[in-house]
């Protein structure tokens, strides 16, 4: 195999892989911020390149809830049709619990 | 048809007491694949589904947490009630209720009926497993309970695909012309905190409901019943429960060796075909020593973790683990904690994660936090495959007395150290005042039932997605990115070690050796623990890439069992074990607590407690190993 191309391809490989690291472990604010730059390439990506819908899938992950970490699992998160998923995770304060 | 433009879908939630077949019910209506069991608390949080009506509209549907009543007393009754009152940020409230009630236990489910009529919401009531209440002899007279109540009521049977038909009419007839006058919009559900007056009325009115539509009946002795007298006997019921989990793990590596070999086998020979049909390159090196080195030898557990969860399904279905948590009470009580503790501590045997959060369940905040510290001690799936490659490597293939499986009974003691370690801290926990002690448990005993095929199936499949998706996604990125931390740079000219000795990972394991000496662990296991914070079965697959990068041959995954039996000593492989009993729980689990109790200070707390644990377990474990070997 051509050297270059086999360099080329090792190299997208470990991007890839490293991009997709950062995305499922990273922070949250990382996570979103990617995504939403991805979202933002996208939306100007040539019109023929037909991007339009990656984007918003994009922004949409952007904006729902990491599953990505452990792979996801069946109840670790509200269903992912949910678009206000990220907005209705519970944040009681473990104090608080119980109390009438 | 289409779906009615511009306006917004009508938003129906599912609400009920826990454990009527609310989710079974959603699943069917959305064609989603949440889980349900056959026992109270299974769903804690809000999930949603749509569902496109015979007549073209899309409704929103809603699964909510059980609730026994609109005054929370529980995280999870919590998120209910918010949802229904409009008090949740960022969620719109329901637009129409279906209230499901179990039908063999009407008194107990009318009261949440005659709440949420005082709520105001518009609502039909699913009057659902009417199947079980049949098969009961118990006859609901349906069309008087609607008029009673003064909404409609239709009879449903939430696992079938057909029992639901009428309910969906329903909906149509109701939700949709009541979006279409406008008369749902959100606000006008006003709610007071129900009055002891209020209470002795609902209670009277459901005495009153239940005489004039049936359903007050009061069996004799069921066939539950008989059951529970041998399974509940104070003497024979730990011995059974004992037994069953004992058989499980039994079966875990008596029933998964030839389907393991096979994808061991799949995975060498595409490995040696690879490796010929590749010129030497980079990319070869990448796509043999890292991805299928480490994919391949995490890939070979699925057999395993299918079968752990066809019994842990099978026992969730058929009712036994709220008994089992009834069995346990008075043992969980003598180390603090909850009787309620045991479900969300059975949910960590799968993952931490839905164990955690299943702990909203418990209504005492110390009990909660208790639980939530114990719960990754409990053996999570992912540490399965790393218990099996060190097991498979280091303890004989042979049978005991009985038949019985000596590798079998190894993980089943594993478990039951992580279950001891767990009491121990919860002990402790107890002893410094952190939980509330010993609390009554007041649980909900459902009837026996043969587990449902479909459930069951869904399970297990999704189970496989999990499982794949993992070794699809985060593993395969991990086991790339230590490929190339373990590959450069290039050892120098005239080196004699393996390349991976000079690599960026070759130092960073060699640094790490110096703190996991004292424990046993070479600088490969070192490694193998990075990436393993991230998933725990990633530390397989680190070490099938690192074994693969140290050996000078063309070893593949297949091969990495027979690798670190040669490689390691007994002490260490034992060591090893001691450590993933305790081992620090994975990144996610630390996100999950962190959200759930809402500070750093338990996660950061969770983490140094079970590294300092790990450690202790492995030091003493080596020693006395090494001190015996």
């Amino acid at each position: 195999m051509n050297g270059v191309l086999d360099n080329f391809l090792v190299g997208v490989a470990l991007l890839l892989s490293a991009g997709y690291a950062v995305l499922a472990l990273g922070p949250r604010g990382v996570r979103r911020g990617c995504l939403n730059g991805l979202s933002w390439i996208a939306a100007r990506a040539p019109a023929f390149l037909r991007l339009r819908r990656t984007s918003e899938r994009l922004a949409a992950a952007a904006s729902g809830k990491a599953a990505g970490a452990c792979g996801g699992c069946d109840d670790c998160g509200s269903d992912k049709s949910s678009a206000t998923s990220a907005e209705g995770e519970v944040r009681v304060p473990v104090a608080k619990i119980g109390r009438r | 048809m289409e779906a009615v433009p511009s306006a917004p879908s009508p938003l129906i939630a599912l609400v009920g007491n826990p454990n009527c077949g609310k989710t079974a019910l959603f699943n069917i209506l959305t064609g989603s694949r949440q889980k349900v069991a056959n026992y109270a608390g299974v769903t804690v949080e809000r999930k949603e589904g749509s569902l496109l009506t015979p007549s073209g509209l899309r409704v929103r549907i809603l699964d909510l947490p059980g609730a026994y009543s609109l005054d929370p007393l529980t995280p999870d009754e919590q998120v209910t009630a918010d949802v229904l009152l409009g008090r949740r940020a960022g969620e719109t409230q329901p637009d129409f209720v279906v209230c499901v009630t179990d039908a063999t236990n009407l008194r107990q489910n009318l009261r949440l009926v005659l709440s949420l009529k005082r709520l105001g919401l518009p609502m039909v009531v699913a009057l659902n497993m009417t199947d079980i209440a049949r098969r009961k002899g118990i006859v609901i007279n349906a069309e008087r309970l609607g008029a009673e109540l003064g909404v409609p009521v239709v009879e449903t049977v939430g696992v079938k695909a057909n029992g639901v038909r009428e309910l969906v009419k329903v909906l149509d007839h109701v939700s949709v012309p009541l979006r279409a006058s406008g008369a749902s919009d959100a606000g006008r559900a006003v709610w007071r905190t129900p009055s002891t007056a209020d209470i002795a009325h609902d209670q009277s009115e459901v005495r009153r409901i239940l005489g004039l539509v049936g359903g007050d009946r009061l069996d004799g002795v069921t066939v539950s019943d008989r059951v529970d007298a041998v399974l509940l006997n104070p003497v024979l019921g730990p011995v059974i429960l004992a037994l069953i989990l004992f058989l499980v793990f039994q079966a875990v590596f008596a029933w998964a060796q030839v389907p393991m070999d096979a994808i061991k086998f799949a995975v060498a020979d595409f490995g040696n075909w690879l490796g010929a049909a590749l010129p030497e390159s980079l990319l070869k090196n990448l796509v043999i020593n890292g991805v299928l080195a480490g994919v391949g030898s995490v890939l070979v557990f699925l057999p395993q973790i299918i079968i752990l969860f066809f019994f842990i399904l099978i026992l969730e279905d058929s009712g036994y683990l709220p008994r089992a948590a009834f069995l346990l009470d008075r043992v969980m009580g003598s180390v603090g904690l909850s009787g309620r503790a045991f479900i969300p501590l059975l949910s960590s045997f799968a993952c931490a994660i839905p164990g955690i959060m299943a702990t909203r369940t418990i209504q005492n905040p110390r009990d909660r936090l208790a639980t939530i510290m114990i719960a990754p001690l409990m053996t999570c799936s992912a540490r399965l495959p790393v218990y099996a490659l060190i097991i498979g490597a280091f303890i004989p293939h042979k049978r005991l007395w009985g038949g019985l499986e000596l590798q079998g009974l190894v993980l089943f003691v594993l478990y039951v150290i992580g279950v001891l370690g767990a009491m121990a801290v919860a002990f402790v926990l107890k002893w410094s005042g952190a939980s509330a002690g010993f609390q009554s448990l007041m649980l909900e005993l459902p009837s026996y039932h043969w587990p449902n095929l479909r459930n069951l199936g869904i399970g297990l499949w999704q189970r496989v997605e999990i499982f794949m998706s993992r070794v699809g996604t985060i593993i395969l990125a991990l086991m790339v990115i230590l490929w190339a931390l373990s590959s450069f740079p290039a050892p120098p000219p005239g080196a004699l070690g393996p390349p991976i000795q000079y690599s960026i990972a070759g130092h960073i394991g060699a640094w790490l050796a110096v703190i996991f000496a004292p424990i046993g662990f070479n600088w490969q296991i070192s490694i193998a623990l990075v990436p393993g914070l991230a998933a725990r079965e990633v530390a397989v697959g680190a070490l099938g890439t690192v074994y693969a990068l140290s050996a000078t041959g063309n070893d593949l995954s297949g091969a990495l069992t027979p690798l670190i039996a040669q490689s390691w000593s007994l002490p260490t492989a034992l060591s090893l074990l001691a450590w993933y009993v305790f081992a620090p729980q994975c990144l996610s689990t630390l996100a999950t607590v962190k959200r759930e109790t809402n500070s750093w200070r338990y996660p950061i707390i969770m983490a140094a407690y079970m590294f300092a644990l790990a450690y202790l377990a492995s030091f003493v474990t080596y020693r006395i190993a090494l001190a015996f070997s």
